[in-house]
C-alpha cells in the first residue's frame, strides 16, 4: 500500500522548490523532482512506494484539490477584507 | 558565559524612551529562516512594538520576541505570504495580543497561511488590507510620531513578469516607509524590479531612506543600481533567509558604491538606533563581514 503525502508549493528559489509538506512545515526539493508544469500554489499530490532496493515517488498535479484550495483562499482573503477599519490606524 | 551575559546585555538594553529601535532580527535556523523586523517605540512610557514578518519558524520568532520583553504587539505586518516570511505568525498572534495586522490581501493556497487567516478572525484582529494606495500605521506620542507608510502593491501585481527563481507573490509584496522625525527607513519586502519599478515610477518621493533593508535577502532582482540611486540609503541591512542568500553581485554593488552592508546571517540581530535629537547609529550583535552564499547575477 503506497503511502500518500501532500505538497503545496509556495515559491521557487532558483533552482529549488519550497513546498509545504501535509500541511506543516516547509521542505526544499529540486525543481527537477517535481511535475514541469508545477507553480507555486499548486497542490501535488505524492505517493510513495518503498521497497527494499527501489522506492517509486509520484508527484501528481491535484488540479480540482489546487481549485478548492484558490477559492477557500480567496473566500477567506474576502472575507478578512470586510473586516478593514479603513483609512489610516493610528496606535 | 561571560559573552552570553554581555550578548544578553546588548540585546535587552534598557529602553531609552527617546530612542526608536529598529531590530532586523537574525531569525536563521537550521538554512531556514526569512525576515522578521521588530520596531520599538518607548515614548509612550512604556514600549511599543511593530513586526514586519515573522520568520519561517513559530517557535525561533517566540524565543526572539520573548527575551527582548515583547509581551504585546501594537501592530504586525506582513509584507507578502511566502512561508518564510508568514511561518512565525500564526504562533506570534496565538501567543500576544495583537491590535492590527497590516497585509495584501494576497490569496495563497497554503494550509498553514489559511490556518493563519483564520485565526486573525477567530482572534478578532482588526485586519487592514493594504492593496491600494498609501495607507499609514502611525504611533502617536505627545509632539512625537512614528510613521509607517504602507507602499501597496501595483494593481495587477500577481501578473507582473517574475524573475527567473522568483514569483508573482514577490511583487505582490506591502512595502513600508518608517519615518522619525528627520529619519527614514525603507522596508521592500520581497519586491522585485517590476514592483520596485512600479514605486518609482508611482511614488519616487516615498523610496529615498537612510537605511534600506534589502529586498528579497540581498537577491539581484530586488537590488539595482536603478534603485540604490532612487533611494540613496547611507546603510544597507540584509537579513538572509540562509538558502542561497545574499548575491555577490549585491553585495559587490553595495561595496562599490560604499554603501556600509550589514547581515543577519553574519553580523546576528542588527539594530538601528533613532534617537529623538541627533544622530541615528547601527549596531550589531556580531562583528562580521557579509558573506555571498551564491555567486552569480
Amino acid at each position: 500500500m503506497p503511502e500518500s503525502h501532500r505538497f503545496i508549493v509556495d515559491r521557487h528559489e532558483g533552482d529549488l522548490a519550497v513546498v509545504e509538506v501535509d500541511g506543516g512545515s516547509t521542505l526544499d526539493v529540486p525543481r527537477w523532482l517535481l511535475p514541469h508544469a508545477a507553480r507555486p500554489d499548486d497542490v501535488l499530490l505524492v505517493s510513495v512506494e518503498q521497497g527494499t532496493d527501489r522506492t517509486v515517488v509520484t508527484i501528481v498535479r491535484d488540479v480540482a484539490a489546487t481549485e478548492r484550495a484558490r477559492a477557500a483562499a480567496r473566500q477567506a482573503v474576502d472575507h478578512l477584507k470586510r473586516r478593514d477599519p479603513g483609512a489610516g490606524v493610528i496606535l | 558565559m561571560l559573552a552570553a551575559l554581555l550578548l544578553a546585555a546588548r540585546l535587552t538594553v534598557p529602553l531609552d524612551s527617546t530612542v526608536l529601535l529598529i531590530r532586523v532580527l537574525d531569525v536563521s535556523d537550521a538554512r531556514v529562516g526569512g525576515d522578521a523586523i521588530l520596531i520599538t517605540d518607548a515614548g509612550a512610557g512604556r514600549a511599543r512594538h511593530v513586526l514586519i514578518d515573522g520568520g519561517e519558524h513559530g517557535a525561533t520568532i517566540l524565543a526572539r520576541l520573548t527575551r527582548l520583553n515583547v509581551d504585546t504587539l501594537a501592530a504586525v505586518i506582513l509584507s507578502h505570504p511566502h512561508a518564510d516570511h508568514y511561518g512565525g505568525l500564526g504562533a506570534v498572534v496565538s501567543r500576544f495580543p495583537v491590535r492590527a495586522f497590516v497585509y495584501g490581501g494576497t490569496p495563497r493556497t497554503a494550509v498553514t497561511y489559511r490556518a493563519l487567516l483564520r485565526a486573525l478572525d477567530s482572534l478578532r484582529i482588526p485586519v487592514v488590507t493594504a492593496d491600494t494606495g498609501v495607507r499609514r500605521v502611525t504611533l502617536v506620542t505627545g509632539d512625537d510620531s512614528v510613521e509607517l507608510r504602507l507602499l501597496a502593491p501595483p494593481p495587477t501585481c500577481g501578473a507582473l513578469p517574475g524573475d527567473a527563481g522568483g514569483d508573482a507573490v514577490n511583487n505582490c509584496s506591502v512595502g513600508v516607509r518608517l519615518t522619525r522625525g528627520g529619519f527614514v527607513m525603507l522596508f521592500p519586502g520581497d519586491a522585485e524590479q517590476a514592483e520596485l519599478g512600479w514605486w518609482m515610477l508611482t511614488e519616487p518621493s516615498l523610496l529615498r531612506a537612510d537605511v534600506l533593508k534589502g529586498g528579497h535577502h540581498g537577491s539581484s532582482n530586488a537590488t539595482s543600481a536603478e534603485l540604490l540611486d532612487a533611494v540613496q540609503p547611507r546603510a544597507v541591512i540584509i537579513s538572509a533567509n540562509g538558502r542561497q542568500h545574499p548575491f555577490a553581485s549585491v553585495l559587490a554593488l553595495l561595496a562599490a558604491r560604499g554603501i556600509p552592508t550589514y547581515c543577519t546571517a553574519d553580523n546576528g540581530t542588527v539594530t538601528v538606533r533613532v534617537p529623538r535629537n541627533g544622530a541615528w547609529t547601527i549596531t550589531t550583535e556580531r562583528e562580521g563581514k557579509c558573506h555571498a552564499r551564491v555567486v552569480r547575477n
